[in-house]
């Protein structure tokens, strides 16, 4: 359960606005990667106990990242500063969702050496413990407040009945152009996921131009940490893309993933508007 | 003789209910709100004016509705002859065992009301209350022949959507004429039954019968003197449906008939509409048509309901004419129309000029073409419109008309007014697609920036006081949300905050017990600790004006979880002993409340509690004192 509230524990507690302790502060802060898969919360935590700290070092206390929405989900963390991944499937943001740190005991503690309490708990600190499972402290609250969606101009269609296939993908500078023979293979008017396919096959064509030209010589992957970022245009468009999505690396081997991972359910979203479709032909 | 009149049969031929009573049942509470609404609507007085319509719906005593007794003994005695009226008389005998049941009402402001009440069944159709009251098929005339034209109901079939409505088939209304004339009328829909030895039809109206010569009977209406939920005192109409049956209702599900079904007539503030306490007119239809709770509102997900979008069409884009011929005559209408590439289903709100929508028309092959489009004619289109409607008004076709002639008409124009349209959205693709430009792929290619709030200090009604140590307020949503512990030296505030007492059961009580006042205690001034078996409970009162000038207090105690939920705690199932750590003297307790602790000059008041070897160690505490 996240505190909201605050209570009198059976024993010093730390938090933001208890004085149970000489000097109490116990701040979180996140930063959220996401892609189609899973969010990626990266955690950043202060704290001003040493007696805490010696404990977490010890194991003998856990930093547990609590998640509210419908319900509660608890996810350890290795240290101050963490990186939690949580599927997409596990937890849902909205306005409702609110995230705290917490303090727990894995086994029972005393309190002997903590030099940090407070007058009045000072004088019982030898004598003072608390059992396995009990919460030695909470954080700040943070809640879920909105979300920005940023899109990317990576894409322009063409017409042009002169073209000696049916359609032809290119890069220009800026975006991938898909040239079509004529305008009916546009699908105007219908829902736009039908054109999906050709927004597929161009990024691929485009992410394995990436390759080439960011790939180390002898090296077939691109990791996308060590390179300079792309100074502008449709590779930078794609560098970034891929930096916010969580990408890696890359390679002639996992465009595919690559693509996955970088966009939201391209195929899935044409098979929906096809069937949908198909389920409405009168 | 009973308060209902039901005609006299030489022998029972027809063993059924009233078929559309069932049909207009399946239409749920939909059918009865559309149907009142729209006979509310067509009886408009003033044209400066919104009709108001009042919705109540609750609870109404079996023995208050008038000439219930009657009605009782009469479903005793109906006789189900096959297995789907067997059931209904099953549940209309099951509905009368109960003492109190549900009710709706609606009652309507700035209408004519229904005229001639006093004239009884006068078989002239001036008297638009005989009308009413006392022919099934038929409606009264209006005398104004537009209005006429423009009015809703066409199949005279509307009255018994309110009888459909309870559980019994029984529906009163109550008229206020022009005069302040009250009356009251209704009916119930049995079936054809045999009662004390005498046979009689299906159809029981509430009204007195005078009887001419030796069979002529005739029906007045019973001035209304019945209880208040039959009251109708203002010029209108008022009809009321007891044993309202289950899952009618539905507040949610009326809002929405009534923005889906008359959202012009409201947005042209022709109609207002008061649910129990919800007001629904022109301004605050919006507030409905953008809640969640009712409405869909990203724009990609409005697949069934459309409402919404109608209103954003209707209010924001500018009417163009446009012209369908059944090649006999020509008929003109506004339409309003948006194109929009998030729109995943596009349909045609056909609107009565009453206000009222015919129908989502489906716009042959364009139903998943993202447009949205609303289309209203004026009287003559209206009378039209009218012809091709279904028996509950809500689509149009040419597939119930009977006249060869006119079905054929009927085809024409809904092909016209198909390939008039299909026109115009092509057209709008073709200008919102360039052949040449920008894909977009903000659907499949984007990122996220999530922002997230930081809840620094507790989001408490805390206030600081000079030592840097909080009382909390109660019930004061207003206090500061953000202090920082060691700040605010200088800050004056009130440290204790006054909550009501609650209020003293009996006077006997003695007079200091009364001048108490009570105060919830800050976390931060108490500290509490379990060791060797003990509780040691800590308050720090130094620094609380309110607790300076007092000798002792008492002390309350309340369990409290971390969102803040609180729970009765009972000292004496839990606590042997509470004692003054400095003085050892113990304290008595009751319920939750220890009583005249000691307050010490120091104003620290420290407790030691021998516990229970039951009680609960890990539960957390708020304090409350009293001075």
């Amino acid at each position: 359960m996240i505190y909201k509230k605050d209570a009198n524990f059976p024993y010093p507690i730390l938090t933001n606005s208890s004085f149970d302790y000489e000097e109490s502060e116990f701040y979180f802060d996140i930063e959220l990667i996401e892609n189609s898969e899973y969010y990626q919360f990266v955690i950043e935590t202060t704290l001003t106990s040493s007696f805490i700290k010696t404990l977490l070092d010890l194991q003998k206390v856990e930093l547990i990242l609590i998640v509210q929405a419908k319900d509660n989900k608890f996810y350890p963390l290795k240290g101050l500063n963490d990186i939690i991944f949580i599927p997409k499937s596990r937890v849902s943001l909205n306005k409702r969702t609110t995230l705290q740190l917490q303090i727990r005991a894995k086994a029972q503690i005393n309190f002997s050496a903590n030099h940090e309490l407070s007058l009045f708990y000072i004088q019982f600190k030898d004598k003072m413990n608390v059992e396995k499972n009990g919460t030695l402290g909470f954080s700040n609250i943070i809640t879920f407040d909105s979300s920005n969606k940023k899109s990317y101009d990576l894409f322009e269609k063409k017409v042009d009945p002169n073209l000696l296939s049916e359609i032809k993908i290119e890069l220009s500078t800026e975006t991938i152009v898909i040239y079509y023979r004529n305008e009916e293979m546009q699908f105007a008017g219908l829902p736009h996921p039908i054109n999906n396919l050709y927004v597929y096959m161009g990024l691929r064509t485009a992410l394995q131009q990436f390759v080439l030209l960011f790939a180390e010589e002898g090296d077939e992957c691109v990791y996308l940490n060590d390179i300079n970022t792309p100074e502008e245009g449709l590779y930078l468009k794609l560098h970034q893309l891929m930096k916010q999505k969580g990408v890696e690396e890359i390679s002639m081997d996992n465009l595919d993933a690559v693509i996955y991972q970088i966009s939201d359910h391209i195929i899935t979203k044409f098979t929906h508007t096809v069937r949908g479709l198909e389920g409405s032909a009168i | 003789m009973g308060m209902f009149q039901f005609a006299r049969l030489q022998n029972i031929e027809e063993h059924n209910f009233h078929n559309v009573l069932e049909d207009f049942y399946k239409m749920g509470i939909r059918g009865l709100v559309r149907e009142n609404l729209q006979n509310s609507l067509d009886a408009r007085l003033s044209k400066d004016q919104p009709v108001v319509v009042k919705i109540t719906f609750g609870d109404l005593a079996v023995n208050d509705i008038p000439g219930i007794d009657e009605l009782k003994d009469r479903v005793q005695c109906l006789e189900g002859k096959n297995q789907y009226s067997q059931a209904t008389i099953k549940r209309m005998q099951e509905a009368m065992k109960a003492e109190v049941v549900q009710f709706i009402s609606f009652e309507d402001c700035n209408t004519k009301g229904l005229r001639g009440a006093k004239n009884g069944q006068s078989n002239n159709p001036e008297d638009t209350f005989g009308v009413y009251a006392y022919s099934k098929g038929v409606h009264g005339v209006e005398d104004d022949p537009e209005k006429e034209k423009v009015r809703g109901g066409s199949h005279g079939i509307g009255k018994i959507a309110s009888n459909s409505a309870s559980d019994i088939y029984l529906m009163y209304f109550a008229n206020c004429d022009e005069h302040g004339e009250q009356h009251i009328g209704g009916t119930i829909q049995l079936i054809e039954h045999q009662y004390q030895q005498a046979y009689y039809r299906a159809t029981g109206y509430f009204a007195q019968a005078k009887t001419y010569g030796d069979d002529q009977v005739q029906k007045f209406p019973y001035e209304n003197n019945f209880h208040h939920v039959f009251a109708k005192d203002t010029r209108g109409l008022k009809i009321i449906v007891p044993f309202l049956r289950e899952g009618f209702a539905d507040e949610v599900e009326m809002v929405k008939t009534i923005c889906d079904s008359f959202l012009i007539a409201i947005l042209e503030k022709k109609l207002v509409v008061e649910i129990n306490d919800k007001v629904i007119d022109d301004k605050t239809i919006h507030m409905y048509l953008s809640d969640e709770q009712y409405y869909q509102n990203e724009i990609s997900e409005m697949k069934k309901e459309f409402t919404p979008l109608y209103a954003q069409t209707y209010t924001k884009i500018p009417a163009q004419k446009i012209q369908i011929s059944n090649s006999e005559t020509t008929f003109n209408f506004d339409l309003y129309f948006t194109y929009d590439e998030k729109i995943p289903v596009g349909r045609m709100a056909i609107f009565r000029t009453v206000g009222m929508k015919i129908s989502d028309y489906k716009v042959l092959n364009n139903v998943r073409k993202p447009f949205n489009a609303v289309l209203i004619g004026g009287a003559d289109e209206d009378v039209y419109l009218k012809s091709l409607e279904n028996e509950s008004h809500t689509d149009i076709s040419a597939d119930h008309i009977k006249d060869a002639k006119t079905k054929r008409l009927a085809r024409k124009f809904l092909a016209k007014l198909n390939s008039e349209l299909d026109r115009i959205i092509k057209e709008e693709i073709k200008k919102q697609n360039p052949v040449d430009g920008i894909i977009d792929t903000s659907d499949i290619l984007y990122t996220t920036e999530i922002q997230f709030k930081k809840q620094i200090e507790k989001a408490l009604g805390t206030v600081t006081i000079n030592t840097g140590k909080k009382m909390m307020k109660t019930n004061d949503a207003s206090a500061p949300k953000k202090q920082t512990k060691k700040g605010g030296k200088n800050k004056k505030a009130p440290a204790l905050q006054k909550k009501p007492n609650p209020p003293k059961p009996n006077l006997t009580e003695r007079d200091d017990e009364l001048k108490k006042d009570r105060y919830s205690v800050q976390p931060n001034l108490v500290k509490r600790l379990i060791v060797n078996g003990k509780e040691i409970i800590h308050f720090d009162f130094s620094q609380e004006k309110a607790m300076q000038s007092a000798a002792n207090c008492d002390i309350l105690f309340e369990i409290i979880d971390g969102m803040g939920a609180k729970y009765a705690f009972d000292l004496a199932n839990n606590y042997l002993e509470i004692l003054n750590r400095h003085t050892f003297s113990t304290y008595a307790f009751d319920g939750n409340k220890i009583k005249g602790v000691t307050i010490p000059k120091n104003g620290i008041v420290e407790l030691i509690v021998t516990f229970k070897p039951t009680y609960n160690k890990a539960l957390k505490f708020n304090y409350l004192v009293e001075v």
